[in-house]
């Protein structure tokens, strides 16, 4: 509908102005990358019947691939945009889920779910702003760890990734994400 | 926490983790040296790693995208496009997605485009048969219906739907606006209810009628917004349709506060619904109309649905001076149980006009004025079919090119691109709609109607309710329906309408009475031993007397066999009493296949669209539903119509279409002897192909004597009567033609022709500007526009209708200024001689011929213009058949060369008998 398909070269562009230090290129990647992030999940949920789990990894993939393009398909190209892409999706999902939950408290206070209560899904669902708040405090004492669950939770990556793009050992990623996971869970309960 | 007493909690956790289970408690006893807060804080962190679980293991993307895909996308911006769709501005943002004004690049016209919200790509299915339905909704161009004209999915997977851009403002607005007196709302209320009258004879039912979905145009036309879009919204009705469901009120839908107080009780119920709730929810806003109020209010949804389930609204009179049969007419549209409500819109509709006359004729003798909003804004309706033209109409169109509908109609990615038109051959689409229309109401069961006797055929009932089968039940009364279908002289109520009979305890007569038919058929069966007794009763449900019986016992093994067999017999039974003519081949009227019966509608709606590429699509798509039922008569019809209007449209040679179009209306009357339809198509065959006129003119007669109520037989020898000259008869004939369907935009058309061709000049151009001002983008108006001032000698507003003319059939920028060029340069005659050119330049096989005949004539040219008229004899040009009617040649009526022109044409041109016309029925 938009022009999806010139995309991926503007958001390149922009995620590289935006890590070489340029804030306002945020500005300009929120709207894109939250309208591509949408249009994965549409066609995620179009492909899926709605009572089969996602294939995460598939999702995560083609979000990245929406957003750094077939130019950096190979690892090594990659993943130097995997960290900033992690931070961008992270920054885009908060956003979100902050729209979402302003629209649960206000403006729809008038209207009733009766309907759709059913299609929640069955495992309980993360709360992704309170995970990102939780991190933001996790980052003031331990910054690798809170590197760790962006990558991870909000970036999508597996531990190999995710120790690649830290230039880490696996088994430090393993260990450190799981205390980050246990601490994180204390917090959120 | 700092990093230090962090890195110190690290230490002491990791070490725990080390150690065997056992140990952990003293080792970290040891490592915490008496800070209880950091032995705290590790045992914490060491029982949350234990059951971790799942946590975090799915991605946030994952965990939200679900909620991120039914999330609002940015609006879009102006100028930015979908598919050929130019955004202009953005209008409301109604219930259903984002609406704006854009532009279709292709047509050059405004429509509106409404996004779909995201919530719906999840779920195609759902969309598609929204699709479907709309395809069938958009099948139905009425006044008070806004047009769809197409559904479509963009790149990111979300559906829009394009639609009619109708100017005005909601009917809320104008009732937040202002109070509406009694006649003002009787004035909106019919129109709505034509509306949804229309779409309910094609299966559409709205769903969500509230004054958000009314729009009422500066002009005084009504249109009904959005048909079948609620069920996108709707989850399915439960299994069990008795049991309550949750009321489909949703905020994912984004569906108001408010809309609870429309719902029918069904509705609010979660059951199943069908036209009957739009009966409530018109009702609902007729009251709304009336008090200034809706009459189920609550200060939650849920107190609202528990009024619309329990509560009885205040009386009306209370709150304005609302006649009592107003009142009742109200009253019975909002009764809880369906069943006892209106049946259908099309009866309350009945009332409300019949109140509203009865109102006028009280204020008359009253010696007041009628109210001012049933003057001149009502009159005259606007039919939204897709730009027509006639035959003759097609004088001076330049068809450079012609951008085909990209479609796949049947693989579901429904587009309905109401490709640009050139002009066509107005006859053959007319009926589009209008064969619809007709086979409704043939089947309806009204039964004064023309004599005819009427019967419900209930389903079969069992004597022993234990030991009951439905396939029994139904199925025999379904073989027994379809069986009577093909009784001459006998309407039937179709098993959708007696189905719902099925209860034991239910008065059959009652069900006659609801249904409004003269006979009931009840029966009764008993399972035993593999066999099956049945007993029937025929009804007399006035009397209620015992007027047939019929008893028989069957092996009741093959259901199939026995069905056929049972409903053989009583068909032959009841064919006995009721028939005037029967039918041997079963199913002459229509198609008991579902597939075909599709297929037949689309291609009617193709034929509306008047491209060649739609034409040949339509014939395929007749042709598929006759490979599937070939006994479909009415299918061969609509292909021989669909073969002459892709000759009409310049799809191919008329010598090759109507070759094709003859054999297959020698079907359609073989396979059904009565059907009116193909006797029209026949009657235009054999005007405009063979030139036959005295032929044609039979045809018409015996088609109008089968079905005297049908509008478009009548328009269609309105047409060819003008053709010949005798305008005074097709006057009288194409006033019968509007009284019977005033709602048709076509019939006013053809009117406008018709006053030209009877030279009343004026009064063709007062027409054809009410015409244009029902729907400004119909190429066939300002082409009779510009002929009708040339007539008059105002050659300045000639040429302002031609050039509206050709920008109508969207002729390139580049010709466009050669003719301001040359209209510049030498005036009305230069114009003419330019377009006389372009014809010239695209003339091929004959195909602009008459054309350049009639601007030659007009130009004073008469040997041009005998050439060229020469020309389209030998061409066998479709509008020759109007060669003793168009004031375009009259200059050469005196031309003894002309008389011995028309001499031959009635004479000798008469085309050698199509060899596959000898294998049909011999036509009596």
């Amino acid at each position: 509908m938009s022009s999806a398909s010139d995309q991926p070269g503007q958001i390149t562009q922009l995620l590289q102005r935006w890590s070489g230090g340029d804030q306002s290129a945020l500005d300009e990647l929120t709207p894109l990358v939250y309208n591509e992030l949408r249009q994965v999940a549409a066609a995620y949920l179009r492909r899926e019947r709605p009572s089969h789990t996602l294939q995460a990894t598939a999702l995560v993939n083609e979000a990245y691939l929406k957003l750094v393009g077939h130019e950096h398909g190979r690892w090594e190209g990659r993943k130097h945009f995997y960290g900033i892409a992690a931070r961008l999706m992270r920054q885009v999902l908060v956003e979100h889920a902050r729209r979402h939950r302003a629209e649960k408290r206000g403006g729809g206070g008038a209207q009733v779910t009766l309907s759709h209560a059913d299609e929640v899904a069955g495992t309980p669902e993360v709360d992704i702003l309170a995970v990102h708040e939780a991190l933001e405090r996790l980052a003031n004492f331990d910054e690798q760890q809170a590197r760790i669950v962006e990558l991870r939770f909000f970036g999508g990556l597996s531990i190999v990734e995710v120790a690649d793009a830290l230039r880490i050992g696996h088994a430090t990623v393993e260990r450190e994400w799981g205390l980050a996971r246990a601490w994180l869970r204390k917090e959120l309960s | 926490m700092t990093p230090e007493r962090w890195q110190h909690i690290k230490t002491v956790f990791y070490g725990a983790l080390a150690c065997p289970p056992g140990e952990r408690d003293s080792f970290i006893d040891s490592a915490c040296a008496g800070d209880d807060g950091v032995r705290r804080e590790v045992s914490e962190l060491i029982s949350a790693h234990g059951e971790g679980g799942e946590f975090l293991n799915a991605p946030a993307f994952e965990v939200a995208a679900r909620s991120l895909a039914a999330s609002k996308p940015e609006a879009l911006a102006p100028g930015q496009t979908i598919s050929h769709y130019r955004i202009i501005s953005s209008l409301d943002a109604g219930g259903m997605g984002e609406v704006y004004l854009a532009e279709d690049t292709r047509l050059r016209r405004r429509v509106a485009l409404k996004l779909l919200p995201p919530s719906f790509t999840g779920d195609t299915d759902r969309v598609l048969r929204f699709a479907q339905e709309a395809r069938a909704a958009s099948a139905l161009t009425h006044p008070n219906v806004c047009t769809i004209h197409e559904v479509g999915e963009g790149e990111d997977w979300r559906h829009y739907i394009v639609m009619e851009y109708v100017e005005g403002v909601t009917l809320r607005r104008h009732m937040m606006a202002k109070r509406m007196d009694v006649t003002e709302v009787l004035e909106v209320a019919i129109q709505i209810a034509s509306g949804l009258t229309a779409a309910h004879a094609l299966g559409v039912v709205h769903r969500d009628v509230k004054p958000e979905n009314v729009m009422l145009r500066p002009d005084g036309i009504v249109k009904v917004l959005d048909f079948g879009l609620a069920k996108l919204t709707e989850k399915q009705p439960a299994a069990d349709s008795t049991m309550p469901t949750q009321p489909r009120v949703q905020t994912e839908t984004g569906m108001l506060m408010g809309t609870a107080s429309y719902m029918s009780p069904e509705q609010a119920r979660g059951l199943a619904v069908d036209a009957r709730t739009d009966v409530w929810s018109f009702g609902v806003v007729l009251y709304e109309m009336l008090a200034g109020r809706t009459p189920f209010e609550g200060a939650t949804n849920s107190d609202v649905i528990v009024s619309v389930l329990e509560r009885e609204p205040l009386p009306l009179s209370r709150d304005a001076e609302v006649p009592a049969a107003l009142e009742r007419i109200v009253s019975k549209a909002l009764r809880k149980r369906k069943e006892q409500r209106y049946q259908a819109l099309g009866d309350l509709a009945v009332d409300l006009k019949s109140l509203k006359e009865e109102l006028e004729v009280e204020t008359r003798l009253k010696g007041g004025l009628l109210p001012s909003a049933s003057g001149k804004h009502f009159g005259v309706r606007n039919d939204e079919f897709g730009a027509v033209g006639e035959p003759a109409a097609r004088t001076g169109h330049v068809i450079l090119a012609r951008p085909t509908a990209s479609v796949d109609y049947l693989v579901g990615k429904i587009k309905f691109h109401r490709t640009f038109a050139a002009i066509v051959l107005l006859t053959v689409v007319a009926g589009a709609i209008g064969l619809t229309y007709f086979a409704i109401n043939r089947n309806k069961a009204n039964s004064g109607a023309r004599g005819m006797p009427s019967i419900a055929v209930l389903p079969v009932k069992p004597i022993n309710v234990a030991n009951r089968d439905e396939i029994y039940e139904i199925g025999i009364a379904d073989a027994v329906i379809n069986r009577l279908g093909s009784t001459k002289g006998l309407v039937v109520r179709p098993l959708n309408a007696t189905r719902r009979y099925a209860d034991v305890g239910q008065d059959p007569l009652a069900a006659g009475r609801e249904q409004q038919v003269d006979y009931v058929l009840v029966s009764n069966y008993q399972l035993a031993a593999g066999k099956i007794r049945i007993t029937a009763q025929l009804l007399d449900v006035r009397s209620g007397q015992i007027e047939e019986t019929y008893k028989s016992e069957k092996d009741a093994g093959d259901i199939f066999a026995m069905e056929d067999a049972i409903a053989g017999e009583i068909g032959n039974l009841l064919q006995a009493r009721f028939a005037t003519a029967s039918s041997t081949q079963a199913a002459k009227r229509g198609t008991s296949n579902e597939e075909a019966y599709l297929l037949y509608l689309q291609g009617m709606y193709l034929l509306d669209k008047e491209s060649t590429a739609d034409a040949k699509r339509a014939i395929e798509l007749f042709d598929k539903a006759l490979s599937i039922d070939s006994d479909y008569a009415k299918a061969w019809a609509g292909k021989a119509r669909a073969h002459c209007a892709f000759a009409h449209w310049g799809g191919s040679s008329p010598d090759a279409e109507f070759a094709k179009a003859k054999p297959a209306i020698g079907q359609a009357l073989a396979l059904d002897n009565n059907l009116p339809e193909a006797y029209g198509v026949l009657g235009i065959i054999k005007a405009d192909y063979d030139w036959n006129f005295a032929e044609s003119e039979r045809q018409f007669l015996r088609a109008i004597e089968i079905a005297p109520d049908s509008d478009n037989l009548y328009r269609w020898y309105a047409s060819r009567l003008a053709g010949k000259g005798r305008s005074e008869e097709a006057i009288s004939r194409i006033k019968t033609a509007i009284d019977l369907n005033p709602n048709s935009l076509f019939h006013q058309i053809v009117y406008a022709r018709i006053l030209y061709f009877a030279r009343r000049y004026d009064d063709a151009i007062t027409q054809l500007q009410r015409v244009i001002e029902m729907d400004s983008a119909r190429p066939v108006a300002y082409s009779l526009l510009w002929r009708s001032y040339h007539q008059k000698g105002d050659y300045a507003r000639a040429f302002e209708s031609f050039m509206k003319f050709q920008r109508s059939i969207r002729t390139n920028d580049e010709v466009l200024k050669n003719y301001e060029t040359s209209y510049a340069k030498s005036g009305w005659q230069g114009a003419l001689l330019r377009n006389i050119e372009i014809l010239k330049a695209n003339h091929s096989k004959g195909s602009y011929a008459y054309n350049i005949s009639v601007l030659s004539a007009l130009l004073g040219q008469r040997e041009q213009s005998l050439r060229y008229l020469n020309d389209a004899v030998k061409n066998r040009s479709l509008d020759i058949s109007s060669i003793n009617g168009d004031p375009g040649l009259d200059l050469l009526r005196d031309d003894p060369r002309f008389a011995e022109l028309v001499r031959r044409v009635e004479i000798e041109m008469k085309p050698p008998e199509v060899r596959a016309e000898a294998r049909a029925a011999p036509l009596p």
